[in-house]
């Protein structure tokens, strides 16, 4: 890995505390459409951003493409008093981290091995997408942090239809794993062949979730635990404090920039980044901080920094004690998809989003059917992980369109939640 | 660029088109009265497109550069149609260019109206007030192997804000991107922003404080051209897309209802939606579509009936149709797909007091906190942030918070009048994979639903 640009971008400006990032990335992305080939897009681009500080004031310049002609005076032109100006964090020390697959790599130079294997994996008729990426990650600053990490992805999601019966399932990480995307089809599969349709009423129910309703439920959580979000006033943390019980005891929720899903070493001001839990036992631990939202806390940088505002890298709970047929034991209503969540009040939480695919009747255990319309879960966030009552032993990494944090999720059964339809 | 774009696409293909795309803006917030900075962003680069082996490929790049991927595999993709050629220069002007006025005097602007909006005398108490001002510029050239050279360069501006209001323990919440428009700093005196942030704050306070529970059952509800404007976008707009009657966006934003109508016709006469990206300085405006072809207006519902859909030269082939300038990219790294330009309902001869006047019981549903709708886009939720009770032909006390949830055939069968004031709102639309979000219109009029079932929020 050559660190000549981002050292170049970091010398062309004259202020004191500085920071940039780059990514060069390399990408194949396969859609595939009735079990046949609608796309192959491939992508090679390089983004970068970079902060700018002094005496208080501050300015963020982002690219994609060349960066700016003229660097300096755009910097210049933008720098403004601002709360979030930064020093930049001291770390002297040069890391290099290689955490790339050449598999993922190849397939990328060279994708009709891959095309032809996911052909051959389809059942009759599967939409979905594959999508490959290969960055290569620096950072550095002018606390004399350079970093430079190689990093892979795969991302993929499958949908089955069995006549107008649908059923959806993602996995991700970052080692090519032919085998799982597999058994993601066969997942979809498995849903979509539920054939028996049944009427289930509006009102409160105890509910089943997915991983890929729960993750998706997840990224509102992520979100929140962002401090900006509660500088904002958008965030269910808002009036939280570390140590407060908020949710079932049997949730715990980690940010794992470490986790093989898809490892990051170093945040976007070179704090070498940790595994922490936000919620641990349903006890609120901590949000997530860059530099400059800890300092006005008190507090210390998390090693989540984006600059204005910090996310997760990777979202994980913890895995329970039960199996996922105990989960599923009893009766409910298990969502296996969803999509379209919003929040109509995002201080309180409250939200609602629209089940898809197969949402299913369980009586004793068993499937009963699934369901003839389709079902939202409507009310509080904080409700909902309040009434956590199982959580499974097993977790599944997902990440596609509506779940962008990668994330890795159990079965989860909430006691009681509100489901509302549209007739 | 023109000789550049040629040299780019792929003169063997059956059809090839390569796009120079470029974006440059920058955001000034406040957040909760503190001058959070500027953020400034920019994005170059090139699309090339090649229809070859009956494989349709796409390569981005930051540079002018072509990709030699060769692929035969099983092709969904069966065929396109050709179009005309076209050569068209585009450039929206600004009465008030943003780079003639400064970052100071920019935020000079922001803090005025932080001033104005907190110095506003309301029972509860603002916990949060955010606003933002995005600046924009993209410009976009195409080439295709027709022959056609299209260029547009699309300056606009935004302004986004959210407030948070609490009264006696009880908060409430809105975020607004409802301000945006191509053109200059010239917008901020058309929008009349000063009377609309102050307006947005009294009534928000005036529901918080005052705002009883809504009836719930059946009843008549009088939406507002918001709320109009998102109906269209959502379950008009989305399923008359092509691709997605057709399953090409089927493991993303789903398909369409209109693959399992029994008839054309499934709205009462007083429903007509367009979506026209011809409307000057609207934020869905073009002339020529990101695959060469001539933008116009397309009447996709006429008097309840379905007219005709959006297309683009794929799913014109596919579908035995005629490409009508539908395919628009976010930027350089993303595929044309279909897309809306400005969606709306069709305004029609009535004034608002007559749409008002015959109601004997039912709400006023004026703007809405959110919404979704499923990934047929027959099942709609929207959610009443500013609502109203109407008593007997009078718009009466603040309510909170009503629930329209229904499905389309049941909401577009009972609207039986609209009125004549057609506005619009900015918004933006997400679809595709990787997720493209393009700044949009959405609009309509005051419309009025007859005996249509309502909820409350929580129920």
């Amino acid at each position: 890995m050559e660190s000549r640009l981002i050292s170049s971008l970091l010398d062309s400006i004259g202020e004191r505390e500085k920071a940039a990032v780059l990514e060069f990335r390399d990408s194949l992305m396969i859609k595939i459409v009735d079990s046949a080939v609608a796309l192959i897009q491939r992508w090679r681009t390089v983004e970068g951003r970079i902060y700018v500080g002094e005496g208080g004031r501050m300015a963020i310049v982002g690219f994609s493409g060349n960066p700016p002609k003229d660097l300096e005076k755009e910097v210049r032109s933008s720098m403004t008093e601002s709360p979030f100006f930064f020093e930049v964090p001291r770390n002297e020390r040069e890391v290099r981290r290689d955490a790339s697959d050449g598999e993922i790599k190849r397939s990328i130079a060279n994708p009709e091995g891959l095309i032809g294997d996911l052909l051959n994996m389809m059942v009759e008729r599967t939409s979905g997408v594959v999508t490959l990426e290969a960055i290569d990650r620096q950072v550095a600053t002018s606390g004399g942090f350079l970093g430079m990490e190689e990093l892979t992805t795969f991302t993929s999601h499958f949908r089955v239809f069995k006549g107008e019966h649908t059923g959806h399932w993602s996995t991700t990480g970052s080692q090519l794993n032919i085998n799982e995307m597999k058994a993601a089809i066969r997942r979809a599969e498995e849903y979509a062949s539920i054939n028996d349709e049944v009427e289930i009423d509006e009102g409160r129910h105890r509910v089943m979730l997915s991983p890929m309703v729960f993750s998706n439920l997840l990224q509102l959580v992520g979100r929140m635990a962002s401090a900006m979000s509660v500088e904002m006033g958008s965030s269910i943390f808002t009036k939280a404090r570390p140590g407060d019980k908020m949710f079932s005891p049997l949730l715990t929720i980690f940010d794992k920039p470490l986790s093989d899903v898809r490892p990051v070493f170093f945040d976007d001001e070179g704090v070498i980044t940790y595994d922490k839990a936000i919620v641990e036992g349903g006890e609120f631990k901590t949000l997530l901080f860059n530099t400059a939202l800890a300092k006005r806390r008190g507090t210390s940088s998390t090693g989540n920094a984006g600059w204005m505002n910090p996310s997760p890298w990777n979202l994980e709970v913890a895995a329970g004690e039960t199996s996922e047929e105990g989960v599923l034991d009893g009766d409910g209503v298990l969502f296996t998809n969803n999509w379209y969540t919003r929040l109509q009040n995002s201080m309180e939480g409250i939200f609602s989003t629209v089940g898809r695919d197969a949402i299913l009747l369980i009586r004793n255990g068993k499937v009963v059917g699934r369901s003839r319309g389709r079902l939202r879960l409507a009310g509080r966030l904080g409700d909902l992980l309040k009434n956590v009552e199982a959580v499974s032993r097993t977790q599944y990494p997902i990440r596609w369109w509506e779940v962008e944090t990668p994330t890795k999720a159990p079965f989860v059964a909430i006691s009681s939640f509100p489901v509302t339809k549209s007739q | 660029m023109e000789d550049e774009l040629r040299r780019l696409i792929d003169s063997t293909a059956l059809y090839s088109d390569a796009r120079y795309h470029r974006q440059r803006g920058s955001r000034i917030s406040l957040v909760n009265g503190e001058a959070a900075g500027k953020s400034t962003w920019s994005s170059e680069g090139y699309l090339v497109r090649s229809f070859k082996n009956t494989i349709l490929t796409a390569f981005s790049s930051n540079e002018p550069r072509a990709d030699k991927l060769e692929v035969r595999a099983k092709s969904w993709e069966e065929g396109f149609k050709p179009a005309a050629p076209v050569k068209r220069r585009v450039v929206v002007p600004q009465a008030k260019p943003v780079e003639d006025v400064s970052l100071e005097d920019k935020i000079k602007i922001l803090k005025e109206l932080d001033s104005l909006v907190r110095g506003e005398k309301i029972k509860s108490k603002l916990v949060r007030f955010n606003i933002s001002l995005t600046e924009f510029k993209e410009e976009r050239a195409l080439l295709n192997t027709e022959g056609t050279y299209s260029y547009i360069e699309r300056p606009g501006i935004w302004v986004m804000y959210s407030m948070v209001l609490e009264n006696a323990g009880e908060t409430m919440a809105m975020w607004s991107d409802e301000l945006g428009a191509l053109g200059g700093l010239e917008l901020l005196d058309k929008w009349n922003i000063r009377e609309e942030l102050v307006g947005r704050l009294r009534s928000l306070d005036h529901v918080l404080v005052h705002g009883k529970s809504p009836p719930t059952g059946r009843m008549d509800v009088v939406i507002s051209s918001l709320i109009s404007g998102i109906i269209a976008h959502e379950s008009t707009g989305h399923p008359f897309e092509a691709d997605r009657v057709l399953g090409r966006e089927a493991a993303q934003a789903g398909k369409s209802y209109l693959g399992s109508l029994v008839s054309g016709k499934f709205a009462s006469n007083a429903v007509n939606v367009s979506d026209d990206p011809t409307i000057p300085s609207s934020l869905g405006f073009y002339l020529v579509d990101d695959e060469g072809v001539e933008a116009r207006k397309r009447r996709l519902i006429v008097e309840g009936r379905i007219n005709e859909l959006l297309h683009s030269r794929f799913t014109a082939f596919k579908m035995n149709s005629e490409p009508n300038g539908a395919m628009r990219s976010m930027d350089y790294q993303s595929e044309p797909i279909i897309r809306m330009s400005n969606t709306f309902f069709e305004p029609g001869n009535m004034k608002f007091d007559e749409l008002i006047r015959d109601v004997r019981s039912g709400i006023f549903l004026k703007s809405y906190m959110e919404w979704n709708i499923d990934d047929i886009r027959w099942g709609q939720r929207y959610v009443g942030l500013e609502a109203y009770e109407i008593r007997n032909g009078e718009v009466g006390e603040p309510l909170k918070y009503p629930v329209l949830e229904a499905t389309t055939g049941e909401i577009y069968s009972s609207i039986d009048a609209v009125d004549d004031e057609l506005r619009f709102y900015a918004g933006m639309c997400g679809k595709g994979e990787p997720s493209q979000a393009v700044p949009v219109w959405m609009g309509g009029p005051n419309m009025r639903i007859r005996n249509i079932r309502v909820k409350k929020l929580g129920e």
